[in-house]
């Protein structure tokens, strides 16, 4: 039965691959070569810069800091990391022409948006730490 | 060697499920994106309702808050096997090689969808592919990947589902980071949470004001936002002409209307919500006159499908209006918006409003319809 389950699935998954590939392949070769670069990009940009980077960090910051805190500080950054990437978008620089010519659109203060969710983070774990340390007194 | 196995078996455990939390979300996001491409691309078999009228808000903004929610999800997942991409041997065996390559395709695929999506939204394409299409193959390649990748770990899955938690010391071991689990599923949880809720105020009019990263506030011209500006679609010059006419061609032949002769037809108020397939979505009061009635006066059948055209030339330059979106009543060529004549920017002198149609398909700056 679970063999069964195992092929369906592979092979379901293989038409479906097919069938995207199919349609990239009906794409002009410059579309090609776009798609195929921003694959590799995202791929490396991960695996060799990102998480490499978070990972650093992280063991900074269990060497500096007492081990009660490190898991709501470890939390905070990975929100705060959170938050950074979901605002990249509205928030980076644009090269000139790659901003829509609209006012209705990016029209947040999303500069003091981000600003207020990164704050409010570090509050959340602030109190957490402050509980902590009130309830281990005696 | 027992501390090795206790912590990979602890891995495979967070993999597990965050995965299947990542695959529900793809999932999700993969019908409602279809469903999206097949109403602006139908297939012979594909009907769309035109009710209720909230039914394409709810789907598309599904689908773009789905994909955001597997965007932390995906960010946790990498980082629980991130250590499996430096096991040892690298390649090992063919099958091995298969199975590495496999996870690459999707990784990058799945990288790849979220990345272009989240860009989307915002109105940036730094490449030079065309998105929706590219959007819509790149669906299959993550979803099938995704596939493959279960059936391969179908059994791994099924055990880490069958057995309970082994409780794991809060030690600094290998890959697990001193967080426990709860902890790590809690703080993914929330991670989803504070995700969703950074956008989805543009589709959900109650968290308009806690969507901090929402490419739009919802504010426009008449309490509405735009897509595309008249100065984008460079149609500024023509739809404030006085020698406009709408064309209405049918099997009796041609009947055109100038503004003052559409105003003159019989009007009618509707509420309908107006949702771009970019996810966000607004309610909106609509008056003009019902496509089904210009259809009739060419003596058209309003069991066919319409084409609807607009002075702006371009990819959404034309809507075909499914039969059941042109006998619907509530379909208007509207010629007002709010009580008030439609700004430029909304289509004035007119344009299609349809309810459970996406906003591409909504054609603003209506200047010939024909019917067959």
């Amino acid at each position: 039965m679970v063999r069964i389950i195992r092929a369906t699935l592979a092979l379901t998954g293989c038409v479906l691959v097919i069938r995207g590939l199919m349609l990239i392949w009906s794409f002009s070769s410059s579309d090609q070569v776009s798609i195929v670069l921003w694959l590799a990009a995202g791929l490396l940009i991960h695996d060799l810069v990102f998480a490499p980077l978070c990972l650093l960090v992280a063991a900074i910051t269990r060497r500096a800091l007492p081990p009660g805190w490190c898991t709501p500080v470890l939390l905070a950054l990975a929100y705060t990391n959170l938050l950074v990437l979901l605002a990249l978008p509205v928030l980076a620089p644009r090269p000139a022409g790659e901003r829509p010519d609209n006012a209705t659109i990016l029209d947040r203060p999303f500069g003091w948006g981000l600003t207020i969710a990164i704050l409010l983070v570090w509050a959340v774990v602030g109190v957490v730490l402050l509980v902590r340390a009130r309830t281990r007194r005696p | 060697m027992v501390e090795a196995d206790e912590a990979e078996h602890e891995r495979r455990g967070r993999a597990t499920r965050v995965g299947l939390a990542l695959a529900t979300c793809f999932a999700v996001c993969f019908i409602t994106g279809l469903v999206s491409h097949w109403i602006q691309h139908p297939p012979g078999w594909f009907a769309w309702p035109s009710t209720p009228v909230w039914l394409y808000r709810t789907t598309q903004g599904i689908h773009v808050l789905s994909g955001i929610a597997a965007i932390p999800l995906l960010l946790i997942k990498l980082a629980v096997v991130y250590r499996k991409l430096f096991e040892r041997p690298l390649i090992g065996s063919p099958v091995r090689l298969v199975e590495r390559l496999s996870i690459a395709v999707l990784v990058s695929a799945s990288i790849f969808q979220l990345l272009t999506g989240l860009l989307n939204i915002a109105q940036w394409y730094p490449w030079r592919f065309f998105f929706t299409s590219t959007h819509h193959a790149m669906a299959y390649i993550v979803v099938g990947a995704l596939l493959v990748h279960i059936a391969a770990k179908l059994p791994m899955i099924r055990d880490a589902l069958s057995e309970g938690e082994r409780p794991a010391e809060e030690a600094d071991r290998p890959g697990l980071g001193g967080i426990d689990r709860r902890t790590l599923l809690m703080a993914g949880g929330g991670a989803v949470v504070v995700a969703v809720a950074a956008f989805a105020g543009q589709t959900v009019p109650a968290l308009r004001r806690v969507a901090v990263f929402a490419p739009r506030s919802g504010a426009g011209p008449q309490g509405l936002p735009v897509n595309r500006t008249a100065e984008q679609a460079q149609v500024t010059a023509d739809a404030t002409s006085d020698s406009y006419r709408l064309v209405v061609s049918g099997p009796d032949g041609d009947a055109s209307w100038d503004l003052a002769g559409l105003c003159a037809l019989p009007q009618h108020t509707e509420s309908l919500p107006i949702t771009c397939v970019e996810g966000w979505s607004a309610d909106a009061v609509w008056t003009g006159v019902r496509l089904r009635d210009l259809v009739r006066t060419v003596g058209g059948s309003i069991e066919t499908p319409v084409r609807v055209m607009s002075m702006e030339q371009g990819p959404y330059a034309v809507s075909t209006v499914p039969s059941a979106h042109v006998a619907d009543p509530r379909t208007l060529l509207a010629l007002r918006l709010h009580g008030a004549d439609l700004d430029i920017d909304h289509g004035f002198p007119c344009r299609l409003i349809a309810p459970d149609l996406p906003g591409v398909m909504q054609t603003k700056w209506v200047a010939r319809i024909e019917v067959s």
